[in-house]
């Protein structure tokens, strides 16, 4: 059974994890949405729109790494689902933009 | 029971065991083989294009198209037709195949040519001049279209200034790549300055400003200053320097075109890769409105950054088109 100040060093450690959350999620769209932008700014320069692409899915695989590496919860099955999308996503943009 | 097992793929579902299970079909070789799908879907269409491009289709466009679209677009907005320039669609055709020949895609030249030297070597004297550039485009419709979406090459379009065009289409290699390229030319010759009007004020616009990145439409002071009856000057080019007015056998005549092969391509290749992506974007985002009505489940860790960066890749696929303009 936990004592009353374990419960209270719980709570604040949870209330910290869901401050993370938060922070790291607005983060992580801020980004985002800073690449969409960039992609309607450069409509008909394919190449460049492309790049936007890899730049911004770079970003969220740094992400993953660091967000899940803090949270402690970072494992190999994780990690090959944060690659497998970020190759869905390049490979997606590769084939439209750079045809 | 078969039932529950379609579903059990699509949406997060309840074991024998109690515990609740993402989808099937985002786990982890599921994912892996939509990848492959895609990896498959882009070889294959390039073994296509490589081997036999008319399978995916044959288109041919023309410089009178553009010419004819491009004055469709001045008449929507009651601006006078732009006239037809031989000199103008020459400079087209030498600047498309210069672009070829050193192997860029820029208004300037690697060894510093402008739009401008390849007007006046076309025997073209000028007043207000401006070029805008497309390649890759599949039909003539889509390159105006994008021309018109972009708002420089748009104000070239609907310039007031401009009273004569000339364009070229021609196909060729180019940074590696058999593209087709549109260079659109516009001009108004010295000769159409108002005769009362003071020479002072005939040319007001200002010289352009040099720059890495050119703007599409630059207005640009002849270098020579115009004269009220201007004289033919000595060309090296054969061309006369006399503005010639347009005419229906010169028209077709100077009339470029070029054949794109595989024109489908890129049609095929955007509603593959939107419906591949959106089919996984809509997978992530039934997990994360299953586990917010149930409120004993915790949101799988991954799964929002998963749904954001995939409806990033959705809004740029979206948005593209099969072309640049320059």
């Amino acid at each position: 059974m936990l004592s009353g100040f374990s419960r209270l060093a719980l709570d604040v450690k949870q209330l910290k994890m869901k401050r993370l959350d938060i922070l790291a999620h607005a983060f992580l769209i801020l980004g985002i949405a800073v690449g969409a932008v960039a992609i309607y700014r450069l409509r008909f320069d394919s190449t460049n729109q492309f790049l936007v692409v890899l730049i911004i899915t770079l970003f969220y695989l740094l992400w993953g790494t660091t967000y899940h590496h803090i949270k402690g919860e970072i494992e190999k099955k994780l990690l090959l689902e944060y690659l497998i999308i970020a190759l869905i996503v390049i490979i997606s943009g590769f084939l439209v933009f750079a045809q | 029971m078969i039932h529950k097992r379609v579903i059990g793929h699509f949406i997060p579902h309840q074991k024998e065991d109690g515990l609740h299970h993402r989808a099937k079909a985002l786990n982890l070789s599921y994912l892996a083989s939509y990848l492959l799908i895609l990896v498959l879907f882009g070889s294959g269409l390039y073994l296509i294009k490589l081997k036999a491009p008319q399978i995916l289709g044959q288109v041919t466009f023309s410089s009178d198209q553009i010419i004819a679209l491009t004055n469709a677009k001045r008449a929507q907005s009651g601006l006078a037709q732009l006239s037809f320039n031989s000199q103008l669609s020459q400079a087209a055709a030498s600047k498309a195949g210069d672009m070829y020949a050193a192997d860029y895609w820029a208004h300037n030249s690697p060894s510093g040519k402008t739009p401008w030297n390849f007007i006046s070597s076309a025997g073209y004297r000028y007043l207000y001049a401006g070029e805008n550039l497309a390649r890759d485009f599949s039909d003539a419709s889509s390159v105006v279209d994008a021309w018109m979406a972009s708002p420089s090459h748009r104000s070239n379009i609907l310039d007031d200034h401009f009273k004569e065009i000339g364009v070229a289409v021609a196909s060729g290699d180019l940074e590696g790549r058999e593209v087709i390229l549109v260079v659109q030319m516009f001009g108004t010759p010295v000769s159409q300055i108002p005769t009362q009007q003071p020479l002072a004020q005939a040319s007001p616009v200002p010289s352009p400003q040099p720059s890495p990145v050119q703007i599409a439409r630059v207005q640009e002071k002849p270098s020579p200053p115009p004269s009220p009856s201007p004289e033919p000057t000595p060309s090296p080019t054969p061309v006369s320097v006399a503005v010639e007015l347009p005419s229906l056998s010169l028209q077709s005549e100077q009339n470029t075109q070029a054949t794109v092969l595989a024109s489908r391509k890129f049609a095929l290749v955007k509603g593959a890769s939107l419906g591949l992506t959106a089919f996984v974007f809509a997978l992530f985002a039934i997990e994360i409105v299953y586990t917010l009505r149930k409120s004993h489940l915790r949101l799988r860790s991954g799964v929002l950054a998963h749904l954001a960066i995939l409806a990033f890749v959705l809004l740029a696929i979206w948005y593209a088109v099969g072309g640049a303009v320059l």
